[in-house]
């Protein structure tokens, strides 16, 4: 079973914390910019960065 | 004033450009990570989420562009010509087959011609000197 070098485990965290702060903020500017199409861009770009903590939550759990 | 308590807000221009600098920051993040990993499967997850990052940076930069909140100045014109011509008689100089046969025998000493450096002094000269 392939297990996680210390540098992955690091990186990982690290891409975590990024995208993390990235969600909190979209999901702020999605109800705070005035022009919709902003309001949409923040709204999707909360969308994705949700999922981008999923997926790296699900690879960090299947290597470790 | 701004940035006086209570009366401070965030433009949709500020807005959108953290989403286009968060997203740069991001790719940057995930080519590293991709780079340190020794996993074939983690390093297919990474690549492929900083293609996707790669593509919401290329819309929120339409979005700014759009807007005309992020200006794309076109290249100086004379200076693409001498970069076009140094490289190009460069490679004309190494021929297909590599540099074997030309060695020794590079052309250009200098990259760029004398007369445009003293048009355009670098970075770290004041353009508007005596």
């Amino acid at each position: 079973m392939a297990r996680l070098t210390q540098m992955e485990l690091l990186q990982i965290n690290e891409l975590l914390r990024a995208e993390e702060l990235a969600w909190r903020k979209c999901e702020y500017y999605g109800q705070y910019a005035q022009d919709p199409q902003v309001r949409q861009m923040a709204q999707q770009g909360a969308q994705h960065h949700r999922q981008h903590m999923q997926t790296l939550m699900s690879q960090l759990q299947s290597l470790s | 004033m701004d940035n006086q308590a209570g009366t401070f807000r965030l433009t949709d221009r500020d807005i959108l450009t953290d989403l286009l600098l968060t997203a740069k920051q991001l790719i940057g993040a995930y080519g590293l990570a991709e780079r340190e990993s020794t996993h074939p499967q983690l390093r297919s997850t990474l690549h492929q989420l900083a293609n996707e990052e790669e593509q919401y940076h290329a819309q929120a930069f339409q979005a700014m562009h759009q807007r005309g909140w992020y200006e794309t100045p076109l290249a100086d014109s004379s200076l693409a010509q001498q970069i076009v011509a140094l490289w190009s008689s460069k490679l004309q100089a190494y021929g297909p087959y590599g540099a074997q046969q030309t060695a020794g025998q590079i052309p250009f000493a200098q990259p760029y011609a004398p007369q445009y450096t003293q048009q355009n002094p670098g970075y770290n000269q004041p353009y508007n000197q005596p």
